[in-house]
């Protein structure tokens, strides 16, 4: 599993990928996990609001801090 | 419950974006460009022909901001030539066939080419200030 987590760095975007990298930590789901800060990149997948999830190669969350649960629901956890 | 309002390493209201947003594919790359950089918290698109028109709105919003962004679709550089007549600097300028896309006249745009034109502006603007984007400024409940 591929997860991509979009936004340039701010305190929001930090707080998501804590989120989802507890959640996989949590849970034990394997999942290669990639932080993305350029606009070029986010453009290309579809983002147009950070933070954004993008779980293989579907973007899943858009605009806001997920909560835990969200990301478990997403994993199928 | 919990709110979260509070902004986030967003450096981006003084950015003004004037896009071209001509007749051609590059100009309406311009353009797109331009939109999603709004949507992604790193300026604010504003209407160079507004600005052009010489409406007091516009040309007091380009007095007062931080950073002019002008996005050209060719070499013509009709939005930084409107910028600069209105007396504004440009900060950072943009053409979108020194980006290696050709002008044409038929409008089949791309998301590659649109994220192209929009990371180069992006990065333009990082290395113009050591700036960093941000998340868009929208409220979020939960």
């Amino acid at each position: 599993m591929k997860i991509r987590i979009f936004g340039p760095g701010c305190m929001k975007c930090r707080e998501t990928e804590k989120i989802v990298r507890n959640v996989l930590a949590e849970t034990g789901i394997e999942a290669d996990v990639e932080k993305v800060e350029d606009v070029n990149s986010m453009v290309a997948a579809g983002v147009l609001a950070t933070p954004a999830v993008e779980i293989d190669g579907q973007v899943k969350i858009a605009g806001r801090v997920p909560r835990p649960e969200d990301i478990k629901k997403l994993l199928g956890a | 419950m919990s709110s979260v309002t509070e902004r986030c390493g967003c450096q981006s209201d003084g950015v003004l974006l004037f896009s071209c947003s001509g007749g051609s594919n590059v100009g309406q790359l311009a353009n797109e460009a331009a939109k999603a950089l709004t949507q992604l918290g790193q300026g604010r698109m504003s209407c160079v022909v507004g600005l052009a028109a010489h409406l007091p709105d516009f040309d007091e919003k380009a007095e007062f901001s931080e950073t002019i962004v002008a996005i050209d679709g060719c070499e013509t550089a009709c939005a930084r030539k409107a910028v600069e007549h209105l007396e504004h600097r440009v900060d950072v300028h943009v053409i979108v066939t020194e980006l290696g896309i050709e002008k044409n006249h038929r409008f089949d745009l791309t998301r590659e080419q649109i994220a192209a034109v929009a990371g180069a502006v992006a990065d333009r603007l990082n290395a113009l200030s050591g700036r960093v984007g941000c998340c868009a400024d929208t409220e979020e409940r939960r």
